[in-house]
């Protein structure tokens, strides 16, 4: 009986805990139909102002509660600096690309804070009053426990009061139900979005200080909470307070019973709850209108007009490239070679990201997750299995990428919304690390090391065992698999799959099944991944769990956007490039993320076309300047951009 | 007090309206006619600069309005009524006109209660959610609602759509008086000749986006072939 009650107790405690993250995710959500991938960041951020407020000692309370506040503020006020600087610049953009560029915050907000402080554990202990344990009937709980529950309780009913009692409120939700009109009353829009957002940074801020003293401190603090907090708005019903409050608790008892249940896999038992859930309740407890309606997805996009640039010319360059590549090993030493190998796989690993994201318009944002299955796949392979043909693992591979990417595009693409997607990804990823880690065989923590390079027994054995023969099966295999690639989006599939990425209701209603083309594409793209990373394990010859970790499923965001998400050849360009700027700024370690982030950032606010759309509006540019109206028919299609209208 | 000139729209690459020059005198109700699609729609969300981009002069009480927010329009006593009303369906019927005196900025306005009593088909409906309107009611309230910003010119969009007659009568009578009471100006979008006769002084006529006549309602009943070619289906 006691057992019960504590598991309980317990159960509430951290539903309550992850409530507190949950209510700004929603609040902004609800508001301005924003998923900010940051929250979590900004939360993390929140604790660690609060930290530095409180110091490591012991406090009286009122000061903590002090604290909590002036964290809330400072996380307001960075939520203000946000706003102008990222979010209002993309009110108008296709949502996809407000996900990126939240995304790339979290990681530019990561990386500030292992540069602020540092990236050691610290602990903080609760104010002295609620450091110790209380009597409640037979049952013996820390009173910081109870503070905790008592304290989402409060900011739940002061947000449902708020919300739907006061004025304020009612005006709040005005905003978020027609802010066209609402301007047209004479309602200050910009100012009324602001400060909704600056709430929700105040609350993500504020839940960092109340819950600092709720376990060590460290830059690993956001993701969790982040991803429960996630988890707690999608079966909550996405944008509705009382839903994350609800969803929040379930989270919780999930979370309890697995303790009790499955003591030796600790979190495993969340992950399983939200896809059984999601397949029962696709629309979540309390479905808001808000989710119902999928935004126009072409208007960020923009398209592309076709090269002028002659094909031969094209054709010429690209086999310029690929013999490059080839005699690579004949002059470059081990590092370089090295380099050029990951990129090729990395190149390929963005492209299968940009056929979901470019082709289809639906964003991954776990793709690791695809590409780790397949690395550490073809690792176990090698290690453990030897006779394996290597080729039949890379089928393997991807047979099993595609796989996995039916069972989560069933679950989230059912509903016609990305940011299902979106945040189902990034479950998947994690989820994925969890279970790596509890696997012996997969080497937990420390990966699967000296994995050995495969001989080929074709009629005739080819050993891949030195760099220099496995760079060139790389590069023919890559070679093969993009050219397979590059046929499929320009024929009658690619076509198919842009037509449903620009009007998934005309598509619908001239007889295309939606969300059969986007669970196809998004099995085409994790098969792909997969591969990519089956190809990568002996190659490195050593499988991490870094494989799986929010910064390599940015990678091929980052590639892909980089080089232009509108252009089929982009994500290469994108991962050649980023390999170089990566090389150049290899001497600042520690700071990768900092640098990807604000890549990313700077590259979704100033140039969402990439590389390539800036090289295409120069070629324009330039053609205007020369007073050459060219028939466009006399330009042959650049590579990729060609089948974009 | 409202001057338009030159004025030219475009959704995206396609341009709705050609040089368009209208203008409203202090307190003056002027009509504008044209078909479906002629862009009357499009001039009023222009004016507004709520939707469609914008090329040209748009002058209101002599002061240039190029690239302000819609809710600064709002705020110097410009309100237009949408043609597909936007009450909000989590206020009540008091509460959606309540949400318009931000508009008034300072100005003298109406009181919502008072509004109430005015359009009288409003008064028992006082605490009902705007979601449980019918489509008539809400076409009723949005009206109403503009006045609670105290405008000083209103922009009325199609209000008799789905009107049964003797509403659409009583809707003229209504808006006359008040528009005569409060000073307020009127450009009013219509299909409904009728209707726009009884509440303006004078039109203009719109076609595929270009205005093709204006003048007195005298010389529209002279010219009787501009009914014809112009609004004729
Ligand atoms: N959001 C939009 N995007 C693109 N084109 C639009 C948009 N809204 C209107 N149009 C086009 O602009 C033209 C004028 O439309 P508008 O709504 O102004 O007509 P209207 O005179 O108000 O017609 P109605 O009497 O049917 O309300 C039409 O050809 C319409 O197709
Ligand atoms: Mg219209």
């Amino acid at each position: 009986m006691n057992q019960i009650l504590f598991a309980g107790f317990n159960a509430l405690a951290f539903g309550m805990s992850i409530f507190l993250v949950a209510a700004g995710l929603t609040l902004i959500f609800g508001i301005l139909k924003l998923l900010n991938m940051a929250q979590g960041a900004f939360f993390m951020i929140g604790a660690y102002v609060a930290f530095s407020i409180l110091g490591t000692g012991s406090s009286s309370f009122g000061f903590f509660l002090l604290a909590a506040l002036g964290a809330g503020l400072i996380v307001a006020l960075l939520g203000l600096i946000t706003d102008r600087l990222v979010l209002t610049r993309l009110r108008h953009v296709d949502y996809h690309y407000v996900l990126i560029a939240t995304f790339a915050l979290m990681m530019v907000c990561n990386g500030l804070v292992k540069l602020i402080w540092g990236v050691e554990f610290v602990s903080v202990n609760p104010p002295t009053v609620l450091d110790e344990p209380v009597e409640l009937g037979s049952l013996f709980v820390s009173r910081y426990t109870l503070f905790i529950i008592a304290a989402g309780l409060v900011v739940y009913l002061v947000m449902e009061v708020a919300l739907h009692r006061l004025w304020f409120g009612k005006l709040m939700q005005a905003l978020a139900a027609d802010s066209w009109m609402a301007g047209l009353l004479g309602l200050n829009v910009p100012l009324g979005l602001a400060l909704s957002v600056m709430v929700s940074f105040f609350l993500a801020g504020l839940a960092g200080g109340l819950l600092l003293p709720n376990q060590s401190l460290s830059p690993q603090l956001g993701d969790s909470y982040l991803l429960f907090a996630f988890f707690a708005v999608i079966i909550g019903g996405l944008g509705n307070i009382r839903g994350a409050f609800v969803g929040s608790i379930l989270l919780g008892l999930v979370s309890s019973l697995n303790t009790v249940l499955l003591p030796d896999m600790p979190g495993i038992a969340i992950y399983v709850a939200l896809a059984v859930f999601l397949f029962v309740r696709p629309t979540g407890l309390f479905p808001s209108r808000a989710t119902q309606a999928e935004p126009a997805s072409d208007e960020g996009g923009g398209s592309l007009a076709r090269s002028r640039i002659g094909r031969g010319v094209w054709q010429v360059l690209g086999l310029a490239v690929a013999a490059f590549a080839a005699s690579m090993p004949l002059w470059a030493n081990e590092g370089l070679l090295f380099l050029a190998g990951s990129t090729l796989v990395q190149g390929l690993f963005a492209l299968s990201w940009n056929i979901l994201f470019g082709y289809a318009g639906l964003a991954s944002f776990g793709h690791a997750a695809f590409f780790a299955l397949g690395a550490y796949l073809a690792g176990a392979v090698l290690r453990y299995w030897p006779a394996v043909p290597f080729l039949a693992t890379l089928l393997g591979a991807g047979a099993l990428g595609a796989a996995v990417a039916f069972v989560v595009g069933a679950l989230a693409l059912r509903r016609m919304s990305g940011i299902f997607l979106a945040v189902l990804t990034v479950a998947l990823s994690e989820a994925m690390r969890v279970l790596i880690s509890y696997s012996p065989l997969l080497g937990r923590e420390d990966g699967l090391v000296n994995i050995p390079r495969p001989v080929l027994h074709l009629p005739f054995a080819i050993d891949l065992t030195s760099s220099a023969a496995y760079f060139w099966f790389l590069l023919v295999t890559t070679a093969a698999i993009v050219a397979v690639l590059w046929w499929a989006m320009h024929g009658r599939y690619g076509r198919k799959l842009l037509s449903v990425r620009q009007d998934p209701e005309r598509a619908a209603f001239l007889g295309v099944n939606v969300t059969g083309v986007r669970i196809g594409a998004f099995m085409l793209s994790g098969g792909v991944a997969a591969v990519a990373g089956a190809l990568y394990a002996p190659w490195a010859r050593i499988v991490t769990l870094d494989e799986v970790h929010w910064l390599a499923s940015t990678q091929p965001v980052l590639n892909a956007m980089l080089g232009g998400v509108n252009s089929f050849w982009g994500p290469l360009l994108g991962s050649a490039v980023f390999t170089v700027i990566n090389y150049g700024t290899r001497t600042l370690i520690g700071l990768s993320e900092l640098i990807v982030g604000t890549i990313l950032l700077f590259i979704v606010l100033v140039a969402p076309g990439g590389i390539v759309g800036v090289l295409r509006s120069a070629e324009a540019a330039w053609i205007r300047r020369r007073g050459g109206a060219a028939a466009p028919a006399a330009a042959a299609a650049a590579p990729g951009a060609g089948a974009r209208p | 007090m409202l001057e338009v000139a030159h004025l030219d729209a475009f959704y995206g690459d396609g341009q709705i309206l050609h040089a368009i020059a209208l203008d409203a005198a202090e307190g003056e109700r002027v009509a504008v006619l044209g078909r479906n699609g002629a862009g009357k729609s499009t001039l009023l969300k222009s004016l507004m600069n709520a939707g469609p981009r914008v090329a040209g002069a748009i002058r209101f009480d002599g002061r240039l309005l190029a690239e302000m927010p819609s809710y600064r329009r709002a705020q110097l006593g410009l309100a237009l009524v949408p043609e597909d009303r936007r009450i909000y369906s989590h206020l009540t019927v008091l509460e959606n006109i309540a949400i318009a005196r931000y508009g008034a900025a300072g100005r003298k306005a109406m009181e919502p209660r008072q509004i109430l009593e005015r359009f009288s088909m409003l008064k028992p409906l006082e605490e009902r959610y705007g979601g449980q309107l019918s489509g008539g009611q809400q076409q009723l309230l949005a009206v109403g609602r503009a006045f609670a910003a105290g405008p000083r010119l209103l922009l009325l969009d199609e209000p008799t759509e789905g009107l049964a007659p003797v509403i659409v009568e009583q809707m003229a009578r209504e808006i006359a008086a008040i528009c005569d009471e409060e000073k307020v100006g009127l450009v009013l979008c219509e299909q409904n000749i009728w209707f726009a006769r009884a509440c303006t002084s004078r039109l203009y006529l719109i076609d595929t986006g270009r205005i093709v006549f204006s003048g007195g309602w005298d010389e529209f009943d002279r010219n009787a072939d501009l009914k014809q070619r112009y609004l004729a289906v």
